[in-house]
Formats: C-alpha cells, sequence, structure tokens
C-alpha cells in the first residue's frame, strides 16, 4: 500500500526518523543486503546463492546509517530512501589503523569501537525509511567531532584524489619513507607526527605534457618551532626522495604553517595521501 | 584542456590528461628572500627546469613582478609575513584598521603611508624567521624594555634591523600558473547554488516491479 504524502502514518515514520542522525546505529538488525552474480561468485556468501544475479541477504554485526543527518530527517514522503553499511568485526589489533585512516575501506563508529566493530564501506544498502523508522536506534557518535571524523570518512572513501600513476611512481619513495618512519620514536617520526598535512600543486596541470609539482608540508600551528630544530634538516631530506622524471620537469617542496600558506596556496593544491600507495602492487 | 588528451593513467583508471606548449627554460633552481632572487646551494635542490614566461618587453616576468609589486599586495604580504593582525597593523600605522582594508583591496594610499608600508615591509623581510608565528613572537617580544613592534610605529627603522639583525629568511618557491582548465575545475560551486539548493523530487519512479525476495532478517544461531 502506497502511503499518502499527508497520511498518519508517513507523520509518524518522520517523527521516528527525527532522532536518527548520520552514523547511528541498528545494533538488532543483522542482516545485509546485496546483489551477487552467483555464477561468477565473489565472495563466500554469493557461491552459496544459486545462479546467476542473485540479492543475496548476509548475516552482519549491524547496520551504521551513513545519509548524510539533513536527508535522514527530511519527510519520508519527498526523500523516502537511506542508506546504510554493515558493521563488521575486525581484529583488535586493525582498530587503531582503521582510527588513523589507513584502512579507508573502514571507519571506526565510537559506540562500538571497543568492541572491534567497524563500518565497511564498500557496501551500502539503500532502505526506505520506514524500515529505518521500524528499528532501534543506538547512537553511534556522541560529540562534534566524533560525528565530523565519521563524515570525514566517508568523503575520503569517495572523493580522495586519483594521482597520475607516473606520479605516484616518482613519489613512491617519499611516500615510503613517510609512512616508515611516521610511528617511529625518532627526530624524523617526530616531525612526520607533527605535520598536520601534506598538500601537492601540479602546475599548470596534473594533465599537462611538462608539470611542476610543488609539496606543501604543513605543520600544526604550535609546531613552527619544532623541538628547536630546523625544518628545513627534514625537508631536504624528504625532498631528495622525489626525482624529477618523465612529465614532471619541476619538484619543489617547502614547510609552510597555515598562517603562512595563502588560500590560493591552498586551493589550488591537492592532500598527499598515502592510501593510493599501499594499493599499489610490486 | 581535454581530460582524454592524456594518455597516462591514475588511480582512477586514467582520467587525468591534457597536453601544454613547452615554455622557455633555465637550467637551475631559486630561493627568493623577501625580493632578492638567488641561485640555490646545488647541494641542496637537483638542477631543474625552470619554465620563465616573456613578457611583451622581453623580460621575465618575474623581473616585472619584483619591480611592480602592488601597495595592496604589499601590505597582504606585510600581514602574511609578520602574523600580525589587522587591528595590530592599523595601530602600527596609527590609520583605521577599515584603511587598511582600503590599502589592501587597491583604494590609493597616500604617498607618507605608501612610504612607510615599503620601508616597514623591507625591514620586516629583513628579519624574516621563516614563518609568520616566529616573526610575530619577534616583533611582539619585549627586549629589555624595547619592543621591535614599537620601533616600526615609530618608523625608527635602522634601530630595528640592528636590534633584530638578519633573518633566515624563508624558501619560496616560483610558482607557475595553473591552467585556466585547471583552475576552473578547482572553483566551488557559486554561494548562490549551494544556499539555493532544492530538495524535493522531481522524477517519477517508473512504478514496474521488477522482483522482490522476502529478506530472511533473523539470524540462524
Amino acid at each position: 500500500m502506497l502511503l499518502a504524502p499527508d497520511s498518519p502514518e508517513v507523520q509518524r515514520i518522520d517523527a521516528a526518523l527525527a532522532g536518527w542522525r548520520q552514523g547511528d546505529l541498528a545494533l538488532d538488525e543483522h542482516w545485509f543486503t546485496h546483489v551477487a552474480d552467483a555464477t561468477n561468485a565473489l565472495t563466500p556468501e554469493s557461491a552459496h546463492a544459486g545462479e546467476g544475479l542473485q540479492a543475496v541477504t548476509v548475516d552482519v554485526e549491524g547496520l551504521v546509517v551513513v545519509t548524510q543527518s539533513c536527508d535522514v530527517v527530511r519527510s519520508c514522503s519527498e526523500r523516502p530512501f537511506v542508506e546504510v553499511s554493515p558493521l563488521v568485526q575486525v581484529p583488535a589489533s586493525a582498530i587503531s589503523e582503521i582510527a588513523r585512516g589507513r584502512r579507508p575501506a573502514y571507519t571506526i563508529v565510537p559506540a562500538v569501537k571497543e568492541r572491534a566493530l567497524v563500518a565497511h564501506l564498500d557496501r551500502v544498502m539503500t532502505v526506505e525509511k520506514t524500515v529505518l523508522a521500524s528499528w532501534t536506534r543506538t547512537a553511534g557518535c556522541a560529540t562534534d567531532q566524533e560525528r565530523r571524523d565519521f563524515a570525514r570518512a566517508l568523503v575520503r572513501k569517495r572523493a580522495r584524489a586519483a594521482f597520475p600513476d607516473d606520479f605516484v611512481e616518482i613519489a613512491a619513495n617519499l611516500l615510503k619513507r613517510l609512512q616508515s618512519k611516521h610511528d617511529k620514536d625518532s627526530d624524523e617520526g617526530r616531525a612526520l607526527r607533527a605535520l598536520r598535512e601534506i598538500r601537492v600543486r601540479a602546475a599548470p596541470s596534473w594533465t599537462a605534457d611538462h608539470v611542476e609539482v610543488t609539496f606543501w608540508f604543513i605543520p600544526e600551528s604550535d609546531e613552527v618551532d619544532f623541538e628547536g630544530r630546523d625544518w628545513n634538516e627534514y625537508l631536504d631530506a624528504w625532498r631528495k626522495l622525489v626525482v624529477s622524471a618523465g612529465r614532471f620537469t619541476k619538484i619543489d617542496g617547502v614547510v609552510r604553517p597555515l598562517e603562512d600558506l595563502t588560500a590560493k596556496d591552498y586551493v589550488e593544491s591537492d592532500p598527499l595521501d598515502l592510501d593510493h600507495l599501499s594499493t599499489r602492487k610490486g | 584542456m581535454s581530460l582524454q588528451t592524456y594518455g597516462g593513467s591514475t588511480s582512477a583508471s586514467g582520467a587525468m590528461g591534457g597536453a601544454s606548449v613547452m615554455p622557455h627554460f633555465l637550467l637551475g633552481s631559486f630561493f627568493i628572500e623577501g625580493t632578492a632572487t638567488r641561485r640555490l646551494r646545488t647541494e641542496d635542490w637537483e638542477h631543474v627546469l625552470v619554465p620563465l614566461p616573456q613578457t611583451s618587453a622581453g623580460r621575465t616576468q618575474t623581473e616585472e613582478d619584483e619591480e611592480e609589486q602592488t601597495t595592496s599586495s604589499a601590505i597582504m604580504e606585510l600581514r602574511r609575513l609578520s602574523g600580525l593582525t589587522w587591528e595590530q597593523l592599523a595601530k602600527l600605522f596609527n590609520v583605521a584598521r577599515r584603511s587598511l582594508h582600503f590599502w589592501a583591496s587597491g583604494k590609493p594610499v597616500n604617498a607618507p603611508n605608501e612610504e612607510r608600508l615599503r620601508r616597514v615591509l623591507a625591514v620586516v623581510r629583513k628579519a624574516d624567521r621563516g614563518f609568520a608565528a616566529k616573526n610575530r613572537a619577534m616583533l611582539l617580544e619585549d627586549r629589555d624594555g624595547v619592543v621591535p613592534f614599537d620601533l616600526l610605529a615609530r618608523s625608527e627603522y635602522e634601530t630595528f634591523i640592528e636590534l633584530l639583525g638578519t633573518g633566515p629568511g624563508r624558501r619560496e618557491v616560483k610558482l607557475a600558473p595553473l591552467s585556466p582548465e585547471a583552475l576552473e575545475a578547482r572553483k566551488p560551486r557559486p554561494p548562490e547554488e549551494l544556499v539555493g539548493a532544492l530538495q524535493d523530487r522531481v522524477h517519477v519512479e517508473k512504478g514496474k516491479l521488477l522482483s522482490a525476495t522476502p529478506i530472511r532478517r533473523k539470524r540462524q544461531e
């Protein structure tokens, strides 16, 4: 039966959803449906689903709402859908990696972090709001910071910059160095942890035949005088790891706190996402 | 520039591409301290090709830019270099904050203020500690009863430099401009589009069900 926009049931659903937010959990819902070609199955579950296209429902640890909060609370008569991702169990050792963004296919949901349950962002299921309204809500995030972190993970999952492969090749040594030294209890490790962000600018564009690349190493604002050391000591070491080759005719880099970086410099550059390197073979 | 013209691949399966015209090149790399450009130590950086756009007069754009820094860019550079707030800069020049905003927006500046601005910028460049935060601390630090900021406010430039000396400066990079296509691609949607987002549904579902399967929701223990 199709509900009329002005029906009491629509009002009841809208009222039920008024408290739901992005990142909220349905911990009593242990099912998730996706579509598979069971003839050529890619998951153990779909391998047992018969043949051809199948809507495969699998057992999961719960569901988390990934739809933006404003869209969740818009009237179901106008916007009837919400998206949810499954909660999955991961080894406790993976939690810190996920929390630090090392595994963008997953993200932390603070309310279930202690249970080593995380959102698996590779999978999204659309449900009508009537279904969500029937679920028991558990707040996934308690603070604005937690909600922002969750939203940022969703953005990163789908919107991180795709660098050209030939750039990744010339930057590979730098990226490996940053990854290997970041957690070390060394001067360089502490310097890396004092960086807020690394951005990279390509002029005239990433797609040009001859590209000039500039790295912006952006320290936290209170790390300008990093342990009394000259940032350029580290910059020189990092810079030498990237050698111009192919289309990339000039490589440069400077340390710039946000206060010293112009807004123009910032918007003309892209955040350097280390995730890309880890997905490459060889 | 078309995204399809470049044959290379990306992590997004080759979505980036394009071509550019080879400009004039100069072998070497540069740092810039203040307005003075000097060649790098070769052990610092490898030799690279630096394109130098030519102007109609046959000189490099760099040369013309350095000679023709506008008052507007000078005040913006001073703000960025010094780390001072607009309020503090207004106090330094003994003008209203609004006046500084006028300067920054390109409005005319009277000759005495223009000269003061250039002199203040010159000595702050000379004393530059490399980061705005360090320069702010340097300017506002009480040194045996003398505050460098006050020296600038009193136009005591020589005393200022005697007190602070020459700073290490900062590493600058000469940035080639982004292509018009790259700039356009980075432009955010205009504000009027963002504030006027429409949320109602304008499409009509076909309403034809192709398949439906009951979902077993209960866990099998």
